[in-house]
């Protein structure tokens, strides 16, 4: 491993930065990790613009641990997939374009901090019922308990849930993946 | 079970029994793997290498935090792992034999798409989410509109665009968008389809908005930063429509359309970094041919407005649009080509060379689906009010069949006397004769129509709607003109009939006015049209009501008339009157075309057949038809053998009577009577060309060995200029004419035409074939 595939966990957000930025000049990463019904790993990461049309997609090939890896990796076997081999991989080499925020689709994913040295954040929308209190924002995000992502990240959903359906990119690039990994059998 | 399998098993057992750490008291083995965060990848065991070394554990890693390897050489195994990482159970799957096992996991990136950096504009925001969100309101998840038709046969990439793409139908609802009214949902299709496409032809029905579609859609890839330069090819009138669509649809492009009209050459080719339209029609990019082939430049976005125009690959239009060069391309036409296999091809060697290796329709139609796309009015258009059509025959008064009778036996007869040197044209000039008398009696002014017209005109008028009136005429005796004069006297409406008109003899600026006071002022109730002028790409719907004058052979004309007003936007019933007088060659020609499209369908259903030009394959009647239109017309054309093949000719090697006799050969060819002057005309007029529609042309020919210069275009249009029975003229050169030559040719009845066009006029009509000679 060299050292530019690194990531320093460590190293805060810049959010000096962040904060001179005007809304319209977000970028957003969309990363999702499914498996599909034969258990295989999948991936795809969408960057957006604030408005949600892509200028990046990028998805890796199945992944298929053999019955050997399953035992030997036990538990750790998801996260490693997941972290260390696909969002490592999707974050790699001809990214491109550096995202403010990544929304991930499930909790799994937060784990991914780790490596990437953007905020993460788990989005979802919230319950029906879960429609009282002060707060209309229309999504709930989870940041793994990082108190500094929380505020950036709050700030950008903030800003954006007005514009955008945040949540649509999601079913977008579940569609994508879908397609491209089609395309891939035929 | 053999030693290793119990001791494998013993293992085993521990391993899976323990919760946290493990601890193996195996007195060979000691192995210890303290790193919390390792993720084994490669774990080999080389059990024979130091079975008596119990403190050989050699634990290589990698990187700063993950580790790829761990090689363990030892004697014996302490195991000292969470259990979750169970890593100790490679000895199960190893034994103890040496064996290496790749734990290495990798996912590929198996394919990046960058969909381009995307232009920042303030202008687009403020969806409607905003606005929901302001008043406290949840909107629901986006819906999509599903995949638009073809949307299979794109490429992987384009597909993906399209489905990563948030819906169009959220983005064009933006109210800074600031469209006059939201496109409807399957013109919301067709921009998206648009957008999604390199190579498009979008063949909607008339009326449909294709030219909407198809600026919103460039102002989509524009926001993307997909395109800058954007050439939109069109007629001569569409351009107007084009300039009030983009005005409408895409406001802050409007200050950068340029109509390129004055020294096209160099706006053609200029490049700017901002984004600019420049439009220009058929007929100007056609006389650039050579200059186009020989200096190929690219713009991102070319439109080609009804491409029909380049159905035909030996056009020098065609040939002109098809050396442009450009990203995308996008072709509009409203004429429907499923069935014309020829025309697509020739129309896609443009939109996606080398798309269609032969022209098998069954093959076309397969290969273009994706770039193809046609929706048919009734079938979206659900809403449109109905149409009542009907055909109004009328009797002529007595002064006027008086006249016409008289017309068409001495017109007979002066036929039979031409005996096999009658040619169509003069049947045709015959047939015209005929139609302006059925229109009026050129003393009396007497008129079946007019009378017709006027009594209609008095309920309409008083009622508040306004009406539309075609005609191919606009003569003082015949046509719009006197139409124009008589129908308000006739008329006795208690609201006058105020006329505005809108033919090749009005000004361009006057028929914009004309237009938007149509659309805005009450008072203005009626609009005289000639079907060349006012028969395409005008929005009319503030008429309900379709007077057809006089009849054009080609039905598709008549109906794309008559979609000036039905079309969207259109509120009212729309009500067509067909007019034709009975009893005479208006009836005849309404039967024999009614009887051949019973026959065969859709036999003429082309309504890019130029209106102003006769033959008969373009009036849908075959020679003998036309001659058979006249009882008692003995006269036919004697058949001119030609030649199997026409003869080859070096045109560098002509001399100038030879050069002349081809040119005129060419003109008769097409239609004309042309007389050779012989050089005795002013301004040094070698021909005089004439056709049945009293077009006159004076053609000057040019063998010169360099290009030609302005001096004889000034004479020319010394002699155009001068005599009101020319309407044009024409100047034939070899070699090119210089800058200076067509710069003083822009704009005025003048027309420079150079090798191309002769060559390929000649091999269009057969007259000449030509080799290579002299160098050029």
């Amino acid at each position: 491993m060299n050292d530019s595939e690194t990531f320093d966990q460590e190293t805060p957000v810049d959010e000096a930065e962040d904060r001179g930025k005007a809304v319209d000049e977000w970028v957003l990463a969309y990363l999702i990790c499914p498996q599909d019904a034969a258990k295989a790993f999948l991936g795809a990461l969408l960057i957006t613009d604030a408005r949600g049309r892509p200028l990046h997609f990028a998805y890796v090939l199945p992944v298929r641990p053999t019955p050997m890896q399953r035992i030997l990796y036990g538990a750790t076997l998801n996260e490693h997939v997941m972290v260390d081999v696909i969002v490592k991989n999707l974050f790699g080499d001809g990214l491109g374009v550096k995202p403010d925020v990544v929304f991930v689709d499930s909790d799994a994913l937060l784990n991914a901090r780790q490596i990437v040295d953007t905020p993460i954040a788990r989005l979802s929308r919230p319950k029906e019922t879960q429609t009282d209190g002060a707060s209309l924002s229309m999504f709930n995000y989870e940041t793994g308990g990082r108190a500094d992502d929380q505020e950036v990240v709050g700030r950008i959903v903030a800003s954006l849930e007005q514009q955008i359906d945040l949540l649509d990119p999601f079913s977008r690039m579940n569609e994508a993946l879908k397609k491209a990994l089609k395309s891939e059998n035929t | 079970m053999s030693w290793r399998g119990r001791r494998r098993a013993r293992i085993l057992a521990s391993l899976y029994a323990s919760t946290r750490v493990t601890r193996i008291p195996y007195p060979e083995f000691h192995i210890t793997c303290a790193r919390r965060h390792v993720r084994a990848r490669q774990f080999r065991i080389d059990a024979q290498a130091n079975l008596l070394d119990s403190d050989a554990l050699a634990l290589a890693t990698e990187g700063r935090r993950t580790s790829t390897a761990i090689y363990a050489r030892a004697t014996s195994v302490e195991i000292d792992l969470p259990a979750r990482y169970r890593a100790i159970t490679l000895i199960d799957a190893v034994g103890f034999a040496g064996h290496e096992v790749d734990l290495t996991i990798d996912a590929p990136v198996a394919k990046r798409f960058r969909f381009g950096p995307v232009r920042k504009e303030k202008s687009l925001w403020g969806s409607p989410r905003a606005s929901a969100h302001a008043k406290g309101m949840r909107l629901p998840p986006l819906q999509r509109p599903p995949p638009p038709p073809g949307h299979e046969a794109l490429g992987l990439e384009d597909r993906l665009r399209w489905i990563l793409t948030p819906p169009i139908n959220e983005l064009l609802s933006t109210p800074d968008m600031g469209f006059p009214a939201m496109p409807r949902s399957f013109q919301v299709v067709g921009i998206g389809w648009l957008r999604d496409r390199d190579s498009a032809l979008l063949a909607d029905e008339m009326g449909l908005g294709k030219t909407m579609q198809a600026i919103i859609a460039a102002r989509l890839l524009w926001h993307d930063d997909n395109i800058n330069r954007i050439l939109v090819i069109c007629p001569k009138p569409l351009i107007d429509t084009w300039l009030e669509e983009i005005d409408k649809w895409w406001r802050a492009a409007h200050p950068n359309t340029h109509v390129i009209d004055q020294n096209p050459q160099r706006y053609l080719r200029l490049a700017t970094d901002n984004m600019t339209i420049k439009i220009i029609n058929y007929e100007r990019l056609a006389r650039l041919v050579d200059w186009v082939r020989a200096k190929p430049f690219s713009h991102d976005l070319i439109i080609i407005d009804e491409a029909q125009r380049i159905k035909n690959p030996d056009t020098s239009t065609a040939r002109a649009v098809k050396a442009l060069r450009a990203k995308r391309r996008w072709a509009l036409t409203g004429t429907p080509l499923e069935n014309r296999v020829g025309d697509v091809v020739s129309i896609f060697e443009f939109l996606r060379p080398g798309l269609l290796e032969c022209d098998d329709a069954e093959y076309v139609r397969e290969r273009i689906k994706p770039f193809f796309l046609r929706r048919r009015a009734e079938e979206v258009l659900k809403e449109l009010p109905q149409i009542d059509d009907h055909d109004i025959p009328l009797e002529l008064g007595h002064k006027q069949r008086r006249a016409y009778d008289h017309a068409e036996r001495d017109g007979v007869v002066q036929l039979n006397e031409k005996g096999d040197t009658v040619t169509f044209t003069h049947v045709f000039t015959l047939i015209q004769r005929l139609m302006q008398l059925c229109n009026f009696e050129p003393v009396s002014g007497e008129s079946a129509k007019v009378e017709r017209i006027a009594e209609d005109l008095a309920e309409i008028n008083d009622n508040g709607h306004k009406v539309l009136l075609f005609s191919q005429f606009t003569s003082d005796d015949f046509g719009l003109k006197r139409l124009a004069k008589q129908l308000p006297k006739e008329c006795r409406s208690d609201t006058p009939v105020e006329i505005a008109q809108m033919h090749g003899k009005v000004p361009e600026g006057q028929r914009k006015a004309s237009l938007k006071r149509f659309e805005s002022d009450p008072d203005l109730n009626t609009m005289l049209l000639q079907y060349r002028v006012g028969g395409s790409g005008l929005n009319l719907q503030a008429a309900n009501y379709v007077y057809l004058f006089d009849r054009w052979w080609n039905p598709a004309v008549e109906d794309q008339a008559v979609k000036r007003v039905h079309r969207i936007g259109q509120k009212n019933k729309v009500f067509v009157r067909r007019l034709y007088c009975k009893n005479t060659i208006e009836e005849r020609i309404l039967q024999k075309l009614a009887e051949k499209r019973s026959i065969i369908a859709q036999v003429i259903d082309d309504a890019s057949l130029e209106p102003d030009r006769l033959t008969p394959e373009t009036v849908g009647l075959t020679e003998e038809e036309l001659f058979g239109l006249f009882k008692g017309l003995k006269a036919r054309p004697k058949r001119l053998r030609r030649p199997s093949s026409p003869p080859k000719l070096i045109l560098d090697q002509m001399d100038p009577d030879q050069f002349e006799v081809l040119v005129a050969k060419i003109y008769e060819a097409d239609g004309y009577e042309v007389e050779q002057t012989g050089g005795s005309h002013d301004g040094g007029i070698d021909l005089v060309a004439r056709d049945f529609r009293g077009e006159c042309i004076v053609v000057q020919c040019k063998r010169w060995k360099d290009v030609v210069g302005v001096r004889p275009v000034r004479e020319l249009w010394g002699v155009v200029s001068a005599d009101p029975a020319v309407t044009q003229g024409h100047v034939v050169g070899i070699n090119g004419f210089s800058r200076e030559a067509e710069r003083f040719a822009d704009g005025k009845r003048l027309s420079l035409f150079g090798r191309e066009w002769i060559e390929e006029q000649a091999r269009k009509h057969g007259v000449a074939a030509f080799v290579e000679g002299v160098k050029r």
